[in-house]
């Protein structure tokens, strides 16, 4: 990406409904959690935890957002392991979730090695991290984890999934895409076509940037 | 020992002696402790306080037997542990590990069953459709189909009107004036909803097409009814609304 992300809600905060009659004291408590509670990491080791990381920032980049503004994921990912909290169900050949995650993270180091001399996921650069996340999302990459572990049904599955609803989860994604975020007790008033409450997002007349390949720019 | 989702998400183990009281989880994932049946003998004992078990033992209940029902979980106060937001709605569900697989594997998680008293009314859409008359006979209607064991109810819609009826009215189901499938019912009991953008985009459509349209009954209310508030418009209906489906068993 080859210049910051723009929000079509610039400006948009969800954060203005904390004390107002759409959030009550259990919401409250939820996005509290989100914001301030970001646990410690107690599953995965040091080098785990920055590879995912790495990979976290291929597959929801944060650009525009400085080291304190981040949308925290990894550490959410590590909670739910480290208290085994499942999901309910999971797909033929893939193992329990625990073991899902160490083994694929170690297989995404041994697809980057055998596909760079060697190197180490979090020392390639962007595009070569790409190249090792689309052989692991289609299903052909090197790496002997892979032998045993569907590399697809990882990425999409465990890997992005995850990644992507930790990131949706939190008020300042919900800022982005101009998401009002959670809607009790009061609920949505003006639900007919065009109908926005006023204490949703609107869309701000942004001019477009030059040349923009962002589709958040190319609106209005 | 007892192991359930205590009201913060968190997995909390009570390990109990065999002794009363036995210790469960209550609503904030606190330790409570069980009324003690053992000594007791009751005529029934129902497992599963779902759509089906709940029923099953209010009936029995009402008829003047002694029951028990059995159901994993906390027992939810919806309008203090619910949540409008999907990854905060993880306690509701199931998350007894299951495997799926074959040709083209449905992928569970937050469709699959709730966890709680209730079993699968904690979280569900609501949509409170009867069957068609016409569905209790297929194998009539359509005949054989290669590789399916298709068969006719041993039913009639007759034999199960009385019962949607009270059951509709029980819930207290909202569904629309004109139903163009079952025209000789009587009124839902409760107004239908009022319909959002993407549901009118539907009738508009479906009118243009001269296909039949109607909005869906739900087991929600539009209107307050007893000690129940009717329910409101959230994101995400299916995993998280606040709602208060349950009709009164006084």
């Amino acid at each position: 990406m080859n210049h910051p992300l723009r929000s079509p809600y610039a400006g948009y905060d969800v954060l203005d409904k904390w004390s107002s009659p759409d959030w009550d004291d259990q919401t409250r408590d939820v996005v509290g959690t989100r914001l301030f509670n970001v646990p410690e990491t107690r599953f995965f080791t040091d080098i785990e935890t920055r590879t995912l990381e790495a990979v976290a920032e291929r597959i929801v980049p944060q650009p525009d957002r400085s080291a304190a503004e981040r949308i925290p994921i990894v550490p959410w990912i590590d909670d739910k392991l480290h208290e085994d909290r499942r999901d309910g169900y999971r797909y033929d050949g893939m193992p329990p979730q625990r073991e899902a995650w160490r083994r694929g993270v170690a297989g995404i180091d041994e697809t980057a090695g055998a596909l760079f001399d060697g190197k180490r996921f979090l020392d390639l650069d962007g595009s070569a991290q790409d190249e090792v996340l689309r052989r692991i999302e289609h299903g052909d990459p090197p790496g002997v984890t892979w032998t045993t572990l569907p590399s697809g049904r990882f990425f999409k599955s465990v890997l992005c999934m995850t990644i992507v609803k930790t990131y949706y989860a939190h008020p300042s994604a919900w800022n982005e895409v101009g998401y009002n975020g959670p809607s009790s007790p009061r609920g949505h008033m003006r639900i007919w076509e065009g109908g926005v409450d006023p204490w949703e997002a609107r869309e701000t007349a942004a001019a477009p940037v030059a040349g923009s390949d962002n589709p958040g720019d190319r609106r209005k | 020992m007892i192991r359930s989702n205590g009201g913060d998400g968190n997995t909390t183990a009570f390990v109990s002696n065999g002794e009363w009281p036995l210790l469960a989880p209550g609503i904030h994932g606190e330790a409570v402790s069980m009324r003690d049946w053992s000594r007791d003998e009751v005529d029934f004992c129902v497992v599963g306080a779902g759509a089906g078990g709940g029923v099953v033992g209010a009936k029995l209940a009402e008829a003047g037997f002694s029951v028990v029902i059995l159901d994993a979980g906390p027992h939810w106060d919806p309008a203090h542990d619910f949540v409008s937001d999907e990854t905060a709605s993880h306690k509701l569900f199931w998350t007894d590990e299951r495997v799926t697989g074959g040709k083209d594997p449905v992928e569970l998680g937050s469709n699959n069953s709730g966890h709680g008293v209730g079993g699968s009314t904690v979280h569900y859409s609501m949509i409170a459709m009867r069957l068609h008359a016409d569905d209790f006979r297929r194998r009539t209607l359509e005949g054989a189909i290669s590789g399916a064991d298709l068969q006719d109810w041993p039913l009639t819609y007759a034999d199960l009107e009385p019962y949607y009826d009270e059951v509709e009215e029980a819930l207290q189901i909202a569904g629309p004036v004109g139903y163009p499938w079952q025209k000789r019912r009587r009124r839902f009991p409760q107004r239908e909803h009022q319909l959002n953008a993407s549901a009118n985009m539907l009738v508009r459509g479906c009118s243009r097409l001269g296909i039949p349209v109607a909005a869906a009954p739900v087991a929600t209310l539009s209107a307050p009814h007893a000690d129940r508030p009717p329910a409101f418009t959230a994101v995400f209906a299916t995993t998280a609304a606040r709602q208060t489906p349950r009709a009164r068993s006084s």
